[in-house]
């Protein structure tokens, strides 16, 4: 299982994110990030944003895995109560990003 | 298939597009339903946006009207009451601090535009401070952020090792109201060249309330925005610099470094961000100090009359080149030199607008 993970936005407007691939992570923190992918309760892909709202963070989660692929896009405000612990531990494992 | 309100969902045009492609007739007439699902979507989205004052608290007085409250370190907006317009300081001060500086972003509209407020109709100003948010791991932690919700301010107070409390800042607070008042205005759409607009005027009248308060002329001005709502580091300076563009930080370990650029040749194109709108906003911010330096005296007296002028007309949708067109034309009102300068401050920064004679 393969996430990719960026945060952006924010009044700040800094990207952080991270590209985890399971098979290369120590044993238990794989455990735990498929565990969270599985809780997360996110299968199918989407953009679910706050039209009105201004400068909220915006999780960008890229999910492959052998069942396929799934890209969501979340604000801080449309995040998924389920998702939060899987936001939670990417973004722990975040870093600055440069530009694309 | 989305299942959230449908004023906030949308997939995104290239899974769409890809899916129209698709050999499996199924996908394809899910992939076009889809289309026309989209379509109804967003004229929806579009009707709630056309009546935000629908949604704004009218002030009783109709002139400064402030309400603050405290989250209580919760996650729900409003919060409890804590101070009103006509009420002394409080012992809290972040409280004080964004009371205060919404009092002077709202003197700066008034004195300076004669705007009433965020609607032009004396909207009451409302703001929520010591927001957190969870954890994931069953905690609350402190919000490292401020945003404007598209009816009130909320502030939080800043991890403590990165951040600090958002309130510190005039020009932060001036920025969240200006989101405000483009929500009763121009409303430029929030992705793209359009939400880089966006911020760039959130940014410009953020940083001028400051200089207007400090009297700070356009000449010796500091053009950071968010240098308070950062813990000192040799590797910060604030969260953007209008006069420079990507040099706000450098290197540092949680920020990285500043991704903004200063001239359209190095133009973010990526989807992060709403397509970049806190990355490109640098393009147009360096176009205005350029203008404001050339115009001299004070910042918001000319320059800030013609980006004023300028945000009332902008229509939805509008690129870079739009916005410099119209930017000329308030400026040639002003005068055939005024227009020559805000003319070439934009072709500083490779955005060419014609110049109407």
């Amino acid at each position: 299982m393969r996430v990719k993970f960026v945060q952006s936005g924010g009044v700040v407007g800094a990207a952080r994110g991270c590209d985890l691939d399971s098979s290369s992570l120590p044993p238990a923190e794989a455990r735990e990030l498929e565990s969270l992918v599985r809780s997360s309760g996110l299968s199918a892909s989407g953009e679910f944003l706050t039209a009105a709202a201004r400068d909220l963070r915006l999780y960008e989660i890229h999910l492959e895995s052998g069942a396929g692929s799934v890209a969501v896009t979340f604000d801080d405000h449309t995040l998924p109560e389920k998702a939060r612990p899987l936001v939670s531990f990417l973004r722990r494992n975040a870093k600055p990003q440069g530009r694309e | 298939m989305c299942q959230r309100d449908p004023i906030q969902c949308i997939i995104p045009p290239y899974i769409t597009e890809r899916l129209l492609r698709s050999d499996d007739a199924e996908v394809r007439a899910r992939a076009e339903a889809n289309l026309t699902a989209a379509a109804n979507m967003r004229a929806a989205r579009a009707r709630a946006q056309a009546a935000p004052s629908l949604m704004a608290p009218r002030s009783p007085t109709v002139g400064k009207h402030r309400l603050l409250y405290d989250a209580k370190k919760s996650d729900r907006l409003p919060g409890v009451l804590v101070r009103s317009e006509g009420q002394g300081p409080v012992a809290d001060p972040a409280v004080n601090e964004a009371f205060d500086h919404a009092g002077a972003t709202y003197d700066f509209y008034d004195t300076v535009f004669k705007r009433n407020s965020l609607d032009g109709d004396g909207m009451t100003l409302v703001g929520t401070v010591h927001l957190v948010e969870a954890d994931g791991r069953g905690r609350f932690v402190p919000l490292d952020n401020a945003f404007w919700d598209g009816r009130q301010m909320a502030y939080g107070d800043g991890d403590g090792v990165i951040f600090r409390r958002f309130t510190r800042s005039l020009d932060v607070v001036g920025h969240e109201l200006t989101h405000g008042v483009q929500t009763f205005t121009s409303n430029l759409d929030y992705e793209g060249q359009s939400g880089a607009l966006n911020e760039h005027f959130a940014d410009v009248f953020g940083v001028l309330v400051r200089q207007w308060k400090n009297g700070e002329r356009a000449d010796s001005a500091d053009w950071l925005i968010g240098r308070e709502v950062l813990v000192d580091a040799p590797t910060r300076r604030g969260v953007r610099d209008m006069e420079h563009p990507g040099t706000a930080f450098t290197r540092d370990p949680y920020l990285g470094t500043d991704p903004q650029p200063a001239h359209m040749s190095k133009l973010y194109e990526g989807q992060s961000d709403n397509g970049g709108v806190h990355i490109n906003s640098g393009i147009p911010n360096r176009a205005f100090v350029l203008a404001a330096k050339a115009l001299g005296a004070n910042a918001w007296d000319v320059a800030g009359r013609i980006w004023y002028d300028t945000m009332l007309r902008l229509p939805k949708r509008c690129e870079f080149h739009e916005c410099a067109e119209v930017c000329v034309q308030m400026a040639m009102a002003l005068g055939a030199d005024a227009g020559r300068a805000v003319s070439k401050a934009w072709a500083n920064v490779g955005v060419t607008a014609k110049v109407y004679a």
